[in-house]
């Protein structure tokens, strides 16, 4: 499950996709208006839900078209990571990363990396 | 069974109601807005409305007020538990405070090999044990703190800074799982279930006779809804306020320094009306020397709801708040309640940046523990 902000996260996403750069097909990509409003409720309803990892990409710091979203989101992730530690789901589940709209390539790295490093851990039935 | 438009209940209790009024007459929600615990049981003898009922039925605060002035005695906070379980069953169901963030988190938590942070983490330099007689309960104290921001796990610290000075040592479950208090009153009982038989496995492993807890909402669940509806326990669960009491009266603990501050106390509706623990921190509270204590006009059975329950949160609800704390700052400084979640409600309401609020307000808002341990100089 991957939560993309609609300026930077998304648009990076999209080139990716236009300059044909390969990555897993393993996402499901839900786009926000900006990582801020990624709740850690709907990153823990992903999880209920059977996603086996999360990850919401923002701009970069300082780069965020509302201002400070993205540090709002860095926040709360935070945050989500605590309560996952508390409840017993690896925090390495979840990932925030910053993509910039120019950054196909980049975006296509984390996927494959974070695909790799889901798949050598259990399924998240397991850890449910 | 009952019939509600095209809905089959198997809900009986309420068909005792001969629509008498009364519960209307006491019930808080009645005195800001149309809802009326009366109308509800005749529409729903007379299947009527369901449109309404639904509304109602999760609107309801299930404090319990009604039932101390119904003459037929019907449990009508049991009555809105089981009416929202078949409602859920149908896919009827109540969007959340916090976007539902406390259900959602229980929910994760429902699994065979429940492996998270240990909690013994949230002690370290105080002596706690992983067998013994006394148990602790820590209960969801961690999570209000990272989700609410504010500190509640002092409310648990502070707990076992004083069970230590009266030289206990408590037991502390390394993986404790939510009571399951508020799956139960939204109506998931599945689930409710399956967090109870864990917990209460995890319990007697340890080989607890006595758990403590400093929740209302966990000392309803534990003692009373778990051998009602799960299975039976052979520990006894009492409140920490009933702990302490006990200890003042056989002089094992008592209050050396003065406290010249004058306080109320607000009853919560599961450990007041739910459960009858009035006296216990009453009486704590008065055995403070130099303390002056005030009793708010509405107390013991007549005491009014903290407003919030299982996270149903409105503009309604934050009436009934305003209307409590304003009965409280008249007559007191502090307020002592024994519940952390009606200090929660309280405080999101002082924590309100608007102007009128910060004027009208003085009160402070201490949990019973905190409280002890500040009398004691523990913390």
């Amino acid at each position: 499950m991957a939560f993309l902000c609609n300026w930077c996260g998304y648009a990076g996403a999209d080139l990716a996709g236009v300059s044909r750069y390969q990555y897993p097909p393993s996402i499901k990509i839900i786009r926000v208006m900006c990582s801020g409003r990624v709740d850690p409720v709907f990153i823990l309803k992903a999880f209920e839900l059977g996603a086996d990892g999360v990850l919401v990409c923002a701009c970069h710091p300082g780069d965020c078209h509302y201002i400070d979203g993205n540090e709002i989101a860095e926040v709360r992730i935070n945050k989500t990571k605590e309560i996952l530690d508390w409840i017993g789901i690896n925090p390495n589940r979840l990932r925030l990363e910053w993509v910039s709209a120019a950054e196909g390539l980049k975006f296509a790295k984390i996927v494959t990396e974070f695909t790799e490093e889901l798949s050598q851990l259990k399924k998240i039935k397991n850890e449910l | 069974m009952v019939k509600v438009g095209k809905l089959e209940l198997n809900i009986e209790d309420i068909s005792k109601c001969y629509s008498c009024g009364k519960c209307t007459s006491v019930c808080p929600l009645s005195q800001i807005s149309d809802f009326t615990p009366r109308l509800i049981a005749e529409n729903w003898i007379l299947n009527l409305n369901k449109d309404e009922i639904v509304k109602d039925v999760w609107n309801c605060l299930t404090c319990g007020s009604c039932v101390e002035v119904c003459p037929m005695n019907v449990n009508f906070p049991e009555f809105i538990r089981q009416a929202r379980t078949e409602f859920l069953k149908q896919g009827i169901g109540f969007e959340e405070a916090h976007f539902g963030i406390f259900s959602n988190i229980a929910r994760l938590q429902i699994k065979e090999n429940y492996t998270g942070k240990s909690r013994h983490e949230l002690y370290k330099g105080l002596k706690i044990k992983e067998k013994g007689d006394i148990l602790y309960w820590t209960g969801c104290t961690p999570f209000f703190d990272i989700v609410l921001d504010r500190t509640y796990t002092n409310i648990s610290i502070n707990t076992v800074r004083i069970l230590n000075y009266l030289n206990i040592e408590p037991v502390i479950l390394k993986h404790e799982k939510c009571c399951g208090h508020d799956l139960l009153w939204n109506g998931d009982f599945e689930n409710f279930k399956k967090l109870a038989e864990y917990n209460i496995k995890e319990i007697e492993k340890t080989g607890a006779k006595i758990v403590i807890t400093t929740c209302a909402e966990g000392y309803r669940t534990l003692k009373y809804d778990y051998p009602r509806l799960v299975k039976p326990i052979n520990f006894e669960v009492i409140s920490f306020s009933e702990f302490i009491d006990k200890k003042l009266k056989v002089k094992e603990l008592e209050f050396p320094y003065e406290f010249p501050y004058k306080i109320t106390y607000h009853d919560p509706c599961r450990l007041g009306r739910h459960m009858k623990v009035y006296e216990p921190p009453r009486d704590i509270i008065k055995s403070v020397p130099g303390i002056k204590y005030s009793e708010m006009p509405r107390n013991r059975e007549n005491s009014l709801c903290c407003g919030v329950s299982c996270w149903h949160c409105d503009i309604l609800k934050k009436v009934i708040r305003m209307d409590r704390i304003s009965e409280a700052d008249e007559i007191a400084e502090i307020l002592i309640t024994t519940c952390p979640k009606c200090k929660i409600h309280f405080e999101c309401l002082l924590d309100e940046k608007s102007e009128d609020l910060e004027k009208r307000y003085n009160i402070r808002i201490i949990d019973l523990s905190t409280f002890i341990a500040k009398i004691l100089f523990l913390i």
